[in-house]
């Protein structure tokens, strides 16, 4: 469209009426021209608009769709089943950490029990030892004395062998016995240790990771509380948008309306235009003359009031256009930027509440894994006390049975000795001392099997308790590892659509409002037409002054214009011109207000605007 | 099924704000340029209602109303004028032809669907 622009006549050129009306039909025969062309060439642009307008809403749904999603994906059924989830997860862990220090502390007090047991066990084996020692002698003796006898003695020879051997047996298996002791009271102290250790890196790290899951519960709740507030919130949002279209859709009319006034300043010009071609050239100084210039100036005063209001009419609903779709892209935004916030994304480059339940979620993971280790650790310790005092067991009764043979040995050396008569008394003496000594063994075997005894006692309480306990709290670790496994894998889920989705989103809102922002600016049709308008609006200003300097205004403006009047279509129309009308009688004239949208709402049920027959 | 409604109007951006509004809310749209191009396509077409304009080329829209009231596919569907005037005595006129409602522009997207609503029940 190209622009022409009009020129306001100079005030030198009033100087005759035949020059001035002249001068006059050129420059309005001009300023028609540019008239047609603002009623004619519009269109395209205004269609343009709509047509743009209408993608940027489809968009705009779309994105506010998205975002419904992106929220969908962390809330819901879904949300509440992680929420339960870790509910459970935290009773468990509680569950398990009081079962975990009562087991620790039985532990402790069983192991701590045995190392006294085995402390009490360590004399009567040393007493085994003493014993060999004697029995050693003894049988050196039984050896010196036998041979004195000569003959006589020969059969205690093999006896005091006998005795011999089985002494080193006890000696064997005493030290045997001790040795054992010795480690597993080492292995005791080594997993005392181990324990109270354990106990305190439990604690606090179970402490930890329960703090850990509370805070992931509680996000995970606040979430949940955030998205049903951000159904409300999008609602709003697209109610928002919605009526900023609405805004749009109603400015469009305004092309329309325009349109329809500027062809009736067309009109009215034309027909003036005819008027002043069908005055002689002869008549214009005269009486006739002076009626042409009144109704020149009642006619270019009119249209220029009136192109004024429809110029300034369009020119106010384009920019509404404009400001609507900019609004329209800085909601979407907003609304973007709010939905990031919304589903725990500090933004599109950033990482999610996801991430950082994960993360405690592994923390706990670890700790349970560490835990549910320690267990395995106890349970076998008292596997390897049970079987070395299993061990132990068998050794002294081994002993026991060694003393029960000397005993027979020794009762049999006495028989020999009474055979022998009063020469093999000293032999009857020794073989009294090896009874003695057998019963001894006897007793001290008894001694440490009582100790013993006491030992399965305790532990057999704890294997027994922990045989029966052991299988609870490893499945309870079992539980808790899968619940976890699979809540990470639902988060992995869930992180994964909260990116892809968030990847879309914000594409969709980067290119909407980019697109939104170069259409905006790309519209300029309301300050061409401002443009071309004011270039008429000059001309008919200054044909105006130059009417009333010839002949100034009547008051019978109304009656003059009445054609015109009855012409109009527009409630505004007929507004500017009673208006002007009012001025000429003396009165105010009534300012006539641009404003497109000036759709009063009225106790009908649609507004003043609508009427249902 | 959606409704069916024809919009006549001169102006292609008013077709194409009436047509999207329309499309918007669940409604097939058949656009017309003028009252002539109007009355041709309701005569081949069942529609569940017309939107006009009145002042149009060829055939202006108290000219269509009447034409389709006199005609026999459309005969009893509602008619809502959109239009600029506001004059009561074109909207008698408008009402004598058979208009079932009269909407001056410029008129809201929501006042336009409310009316529609009513009128189509």
């Amino acid at each position: 469209m190209t622009i022409a622009i009009n020129r306001p006549l100079s005030e030198e050129s009033v100087q005759t009426g035949a020059d001035t009306f002249s001068a006059w039909r050129n420059v309005i025969s001009s300023s028609l021209t540019s008239l047609r062309l603002v009623a004619s060439t519009t269109e395209d642009e205004f269609l343009q608009i709509g047509s743009q307008m209408q993608t940027f809403y489809q968009r705009s749904i779309d994105i506010s769709r998205m975002a419904n999603q992106l929220v969908d994906v962390v809330s819901g059924d879904r949300l509440q089943l992680l929420i339960g989830r870790l509910q459970q997860i935290m009773k468990n862990m509680e569950s398990y950490l009081s079962d975990s220090r009562s087991r620790s502390s039985n532990s402790c007090t069983t192991l701590e029990r045995v190392q006294e047991l085995l402390e009490a066990v360590t004399h009567p084996l040393q007493g085994f030892q003493k014993m060999n020692k004697t029995l050693r002698m003894l049988s050196i003796s039984t050896k010196i004395e036998s041979s004195r006898l000569g003959e006589l003695g020969s059969g205690f020879v093999n006896l005091a062998m006998d005795v011999e051997k089985l002494s080193h047996q006890v000696n064997d298996k005493s030290a045997t016995i001790l040795t054992e002791r010795q480690t597993l009271a080492s292995k005791i102290v080594s997993n005392l240790a181990a324990v109270h250790a354990g106990e305190k890196v439990q604690d606090s790290e179970l402490q930890v990771s329960l703090a850990a899951t509370a805070d992931n519960l509680r996000e995970l709740i606040a979430v949940n509380d955030r998205c049903n507030c951000f159904g409300s919130m999008a609602s709003s949002v697209s109610a928002e948008v919605i009526a900023n279209i609405g805004e749009v859709v109603a400015s469009q009319q305004t092309h329309d309306i325009t349109r329809q006034q500027i062809e009736h300043v067309i009109e009215a010009l034309e027909r003036l235009m005819l008027d002043l071609n069908a005055v002689d050239a002869e008549a214009r100084d005269g009486e006739q003359g002076k009626k042409l210039a009144i109704e020149v100036g009642d006619v270019c005063e009119l249209q220029e009031a009136q192109l004024r209001f429809a110029s300034t009419e369009l020119y106010t609903a384009v920019c509404s256009i404009v400001e609507n779709l900019r609004d329209v892209a800085n909601k979407q935004s907003a609304m973007a930027q709010e939905t990031l916030s919304v589903v725990g994304m500090a933004d599109e480059g950033g990482s999610s509440f996801v991430d950082a339940i994960k993360e405690g979620i592994m923390s706990v993971t670890t700790v349970l894994n560490c835990c549910a280790k320690t267990d395995r650790d106890m349970v076998g310790t008292m596997q390897d006390v049970t079987g070395t005092i299993q061990e132990i067991t068998s050794f002294v009764s081994d002993i026991e049975y060694i003393g029960s043979e000397i005993d027979l040995i020794a009762l049999n050396s006495q028989i020999k000795a009474a055979h022998t008569g009063p020469e093999g008394a000293a032999l009857g003496v020794l073989a009294e001392a090896i009874k003695r000594l057998s019963d001894e063994a006897v007793r001290q075997t008894e001694l440490v099997s009582t100790t013993l005894n006491n030992i399965h006692a305790a532990t057999d309480h704890l294997s027994t308790k922990t045989e029966t306990e052991e299988s609870d709290p490893a499945e309870l670790v079992e539980s808790m590892e899968s619940e976890l496994s699979e809540i990470l894998q639902t988060l992995g889920v869930m992180n994964s659509d909260l990116f892809s989705l968030l990847t879309v989103l914000v594409e969709g809102v980067q290119s909407l409002t980019s697109e939104i922002e170069q259409a905006t600016n790309g519209i300029d049709v309301h300050e061409r037409i401002k443009e071309m308008t004011a270039g008429v609006l000059a001309v008919l200003e200054s044909i105006v002054r130059q009417a009333r300097q010839i002949e100034p205004a009547s008051n019978e403006f109304k009656q003059n214009l009445l054609h015109m009047e009855q012409r109009y279509t527009m409630e505004s129309e007929r507004h500017i011109h009673e208006s002007i009308a009012r001025k000429r009688n003396g009165q105010f004239a009534e300012i006539v207000k641009a404003d497109p949208m000036n759709i009063v709402d009225s106790s009908s049920e649609f507004g003043d605007n609508v009427d249902l027959f | 099924m959606a409704k069916i409604i024809m919009t006549a109007d001169d102006s292609a951006s008013v077709r194409q704000m009436v047509a999207f509004t329309l499309k918007q809310n669940g409604y097939e749209v058949v656009e017309a340029v003028d009252g002539r191009d109007a009355l041709t396509k309701l005569n081949a077409q069942k529609v569940d209602m017309l939107l006009t304009d009145l002042n149009m080329p060829n055939m202006d829209g108290i000219a269509l109303i009447k034409g389709v009231r006199a005609g026999t596919l459309n005969k009893f569907i509602p008619i809502v004028m959109l239009t600029t005037e506001s004059q009561d005595s074109r909207k008698s006129e408008g009402k004598a032809a058979g208009a079932t409602g009269w909407i001056v522009k410029p008129f809201k997207p929501e006042q336009l669907i409310g009316v529609i609503k009513k009128v189509l029940g």
